[in-house]
Parts: C-alpha cells; sequence; structure tokens
C-alpha cells in the first residue's frame, strides 16, 4: 500500500474511535442521569457544595495555619460534567480569596461575578 | 383547665396515602402555612401534595413532630438565619439518626424538604451529603454515588491543573 493510502486508511479509523469515544462519552452521562442523586436540582447541589467548603473552612476555624484546606472542595467539581456545570455557574460558591493560594484566588475571580469577596 | 384542642389538617400524598396532622407541626413547613393562612374557613378536603410520597412524608412529618415548637426562620431574618445557619456545620444527635437512611431516602426526603419549604430539614440533608463528599478523591466519590467520569480530554486537562492548586499547601 502506498503512503498515501495508509494515511488515509489510519485518518479513517481514527475518526471512527473518535465517534465511539464521544459516544461512550455521552453514553456514560446518561448513565450518570440514572444516580438517585441526580435527581437533586442545581440549587440544592449548590447548597451541598457550599456546605463541602465550610466542612474545609470548619478546619481553618479551629486551626488558622489550615486556611489552605479551603480549595479542596473543588474535587467535587471532578466528579462529572453535571457537578461541574453547576458548580461553576453558581457564583455564591467563589466567595472567598485567600492570600496563601493565588491560583486559587485567581479562579474565584474568575467565576465570582458581581458577589462581594472576602480574604482571608 | 384543660389545653385549647389543636387543629388537626388532613394532608395526600401523591400515592394517595392520607395524614391526619396537627396544624403547628405540619406548619414546620412554610409552603403548607402558607397554604393554610390563605384558606379563611375551615376546609375538610385533604391537602394535596403532588410532589412527596408516603413513606417520606411520614419520615418528613417524624422531623417536624420532633421539631414543633422551635422557631422558624421569617422572611425578614431570613439573610441573618442564613448566616447562622452556615456557621452550624454540626448535626444535632437525633438528627443524624433521624437522617441515617439509605441514599434513595435520604435524596427523597432533602428534595421533599425544598419542595416543602422546611430550611432546617434541607440543611440537615444537604450537610449530610456534604459529610459523605468531604475528604474524599473524585474517583471514591463517583463510586460512593454511582457515577462514572464522563469528563472530555479537554475538561480531564483543565482538572489536571486545577488539582495542582487544590492540592497546593
Amino acid at each position: 500500500m502506498s503512503k498515501d493510502v495508509l494515511k488515509h486508511a489510519r485518518a479513517k479509523i481514527d475518526a471512527e474511535i473518535q465517534v465511539l469515544q464521544d459516544r461512550i462519552r455521552s453514553l456514560r452521562s446518561s448513565r450518570n442521569t440514572l444516580a438517585p442523586i441526580h435527581r437533586l436540582p442545581p440549587e440544592v447541589m449548590t447548597q451541598i457544595f457550599m456546605w463541602v467548603q465550610l466542612l474545609y473552612r470548619g478546619t481553618l476555624e479551629r486551626n488558622a495555619i489550615d486556611a489552605a484546606f479551603l480549595p479542596k472542595w473543588i474535587r467535587a467539581t471532578h466528579v462529572c460534567q453535571h457537578w461541574r456545570g453547576v458548580a461553576l455557574s453558581s457564583k455564591a460558591l467563589y466567595t472567598t480569596i485567600l492570600s496563601q493560594n493565588l491560583k486559587y484566588s485567581q479562579a474565584v475571580l474568575d467565576l465570582s461575578g458581581s458577589a462581594s469577596l472576602s480574604l482571608i | 383547665m384543660a389545653a385549647p384542642a389543636t387543629q388537626q389538617i388532613k394532608i395526600r400524598c401523591n400515592d394517595e396515602k392520607e395524614f391526619t396532622v396537627d396544624r403547628d407541626v405540619l406548619e414546620r413547613s412554610v409552603l403548607i402555612k402558607n397554604m393554610l393562612e390563605d384558606v379563611t374557613e375551615q376546609q375538610d378536603a385533604p391537602i394535596p401534595l403532588p410532589n412527596v410520597s408516603g413513606p417520606v412524608m411520614a419520615k418528613v412529618l417524624e422531623y417536624c413532630t420532633h421539631h414543633r415548637g422551635e422557631p422558624l426562620p421569617s422572611a425578614d431574618t431570613e439573610q441573618s438565619q442564613d448566616e447562622t445557619r452556615k456557621r452550624t456545620t454540626d448535626i444535632s444527635e437525633w438528627d443524624q439518626k433521624f437522617i441515617t437512611v439509605d441514599q434513595e431516602m435520604l435524596f427523597e426526603i432533602i428534595l421533599a424538604a425544598n419542595y416543602l419549604d422546611i430550611k432546617s430539614l434541607l440543611d440537615v440533608g444537604c450537610k449530610t451529603v456534604a459529610n459523605m463528599i468531604k475528604g474524599k478523591t473524585p474517583e471514591e466519590i463517583r463510586k460512593l454515588f454511582n457515577i462514572v467520569n464522563d469528563f472530555t480530554p479537554e475538561e480531564e486537562a483543565q482538572i489536571k491543573k486545577e488539582n495542582e492548586w487544590a492540592e497546593d499547601r
């Protein structure tokens, strides 16, 4: 087979792989809608994320050096597309800037919109 | 002297299950409280609650009965109450025992509390889920709630970047 024919055959297979991978991701998203927790509406999920933040900050209140624990709440946005979508569109979750963590603070500034901010 | 008779209210759930409950217990729900305030005459017909099933309502009523008589948040103090609520991540012993149910029931209770507008119960439910999430990795959270990873490669790349500062301490 000539180089061109091989190149074309590979490209065709790669395109098919891409289609199948997209389809798998789509099926994974559909499967997630069946999880009982996905019945909770976005405003309730936002409240849950706020409590997760507060639970991490609770450590902060007992121990002043633990401000850095707060960004760990962001793990909740790394679970699935739905949770991430809810969290990224909830401005109320981005109200605290951490002087010790500039990258987290930058993300807060990017996502907070017009929400008032506090500095720790 | 005999105590004044408590008004009894009938409610009907979406599975036709009916409950007859003391008015002050039902008024833990702001939704029902407002409905009752809008009704001027004595009504015999049960209040329909199309978004709540009998078994879930039984749990909600257990909570409302235990907490009857406690102050309700009023509209003008809602913001300050919210601030107070936010500082209290602890769950009382009775509430913890009450909310120790399977995941299906837990989410049904949260949905009912949200629909019926019972803030303290909604908080107990949300705090319970938050406690389940706290300290776990995304994979552990997925396993706990029967969720699978559905991120695109682009989203995975962004998440990897975020992990760098989320774990930076």
